[in-house]
Order: C-alpha cells, then sequence, then structure tokens
C-alpha cells in the first residue's frame, strides 16, 4: 500500500459527487472542527495521527507521528487522551473503554466530547474516502 | 465495547440517544442533519441498497441497528 503523493489527490467535488451533498458534507466536517470546545491544535493531532494510520501522511518522528504544539499542561493531558481515543476509533473502536470517554468528558465536558468523537470519527471517515477513491 | 451510554442527553431528564446526545454540540447536529437529509433524499444508489449497507454496517460493527 502505497503512500498517494499530494498531487496526485483529487477535489471530491472532481469525482463527480453531487453539488448539493458535497456542499452540505463539507459545511459537516467544518461544523466539527470550528465549534470551538475542543482546542484546534488537538484536533490537528489527532487528524494527523489518522491519515497517518491510513497510510496518507508520512510518520516522521521516532514516536511516530508529528504533533502541533501544545500550549498548555491542560490542554496536553488532552492531547494525550485524544490521541488514544483517535488511534482506537481508527482500527479498534470496540477497544475504546469507558474511562478514556470519562477522562475526555472531564476534561472537554460534554460538548467537547461530543464534538471531538464526531470529529475523529469523521477524519476516519474522510481518510477512508480518500484511501478509497483517491479523492479529499 | 461501552457498558452503558457514554454521554448525557443534552435534555434534562430524557435517556440518552443518537440525537439528544448530539444536541451537546448544536451547531454539529444541524450541519450533519442537513447532510443526512440530503443522502437519504436522492443520488444514484437506490435506497434499497443504502438501507442494506447501512444494516450489513450495522452488524459488522455491532451497533444493534
Amino acid at each position: 500500500m502505497s503512500t498517494p503523493s499530494r498531487s496526485d489527490r483529487i477535489p471530491l467535488g472532481e469525482v463527480q459527487l453531487p453539488e448539493n451533498l458535497l456542499e452540505k458534507y463539507q459545511a459537516f466536517l467544518r461544523s466539527t472542527v470550528d465549534s470551538n470546545h475542543v482546542p484546534l491544535e488537538i484536533l490537528l493531532s489527532c487528524k494527523t495521527r489518522i491519515r497517518q494510520i491510513h497510510g496518507l501522511e508520512e510518520a516522521e518522528n521516532i514516536d511516530g507521528f508529528d504533533v502541533p504544539v501544545i500550549s498548555s499542561s491542560a490542554d496536553e493531558s488532552t492531547q494525550k487522551n485524544a490521541l488514544v481515543v483517535a488511534e482506537k476509533i481508527t482500527f479498534d473502536v470496540h477497544g475504546i473503554e469507558d474511562v478514556e470517554v470519562d477522562e475526555l468528558k472531564r476534561l472537554l465536558g460534554e460538548s467537547g466530547c461530543v464534538q471531538l468523537i464526531t470529529a475523529l470519527a469523521f477524519f476516519d471517515v474522510e481518510s477512508r474516502l480518500e484511501r478509497v477513491l483517491g479523492a479529499f | 465495547m461501552s457498558t452503558r451510554p457514554r454521554l448525557e442527553s443534552a435534555i434534562e431528564g430524557d435517556p440518552p440517544n443518537f440525537s439528544n446526545v448530539m444536541l451537546h454540540s448544536e451547531k454539529i447536529l444541524q450541519k450533519f442533519t442537513d447532510l443526512y437529509a440530503e443522502f437519504w433524499r436522492k443520488s444514484a444508489v437506490s435506497l434499497e441498497i443504502k438501507e442494506m449497507t447501512r444494516i450489513r454496517n450495522a452488524r459488522l460493527t455491532d451497533c444493534g441497528y
């Protein structure tokens, strides 16, 4: 399984996804990122990790992934917990444990937890679409 | 695997379900509902095929749909 180069990536609109569906799909994806209950850096690090698991981005550091700079220890703790769930949601969704979600709920609240889990699920969906269709 | 509902309903007193849990983030729920309605409303794929794949996917992921 090779990693597609960026120049090979095709926008979804060009693979003839109906315009209305594409528009609503993109609006929904934006809402998972800009709902402001979860720091953007955490979402981006999770997205990077999920894309790496799917072989869509190269892992470049010793831990296997690059993470954006996190500015506070609270966010660092949230990021670690979020990355655990990001990895499991990609290939071991039944392995996600109550205690892991409880911790995210404690750190982010119910709204943040909904935003994070939804974003992670659809980062995975986006990666699968890109992997299967060759489109993003 | 979840042993209990992991998130509470956003509507006090209601048992948690997909919609009222997602309601914690109203904007996401609204955009998801828009997308899902469009997805089911029309497409090149028949409703029968979509429903069949939905049931199959639910069984494979053990979601109880």
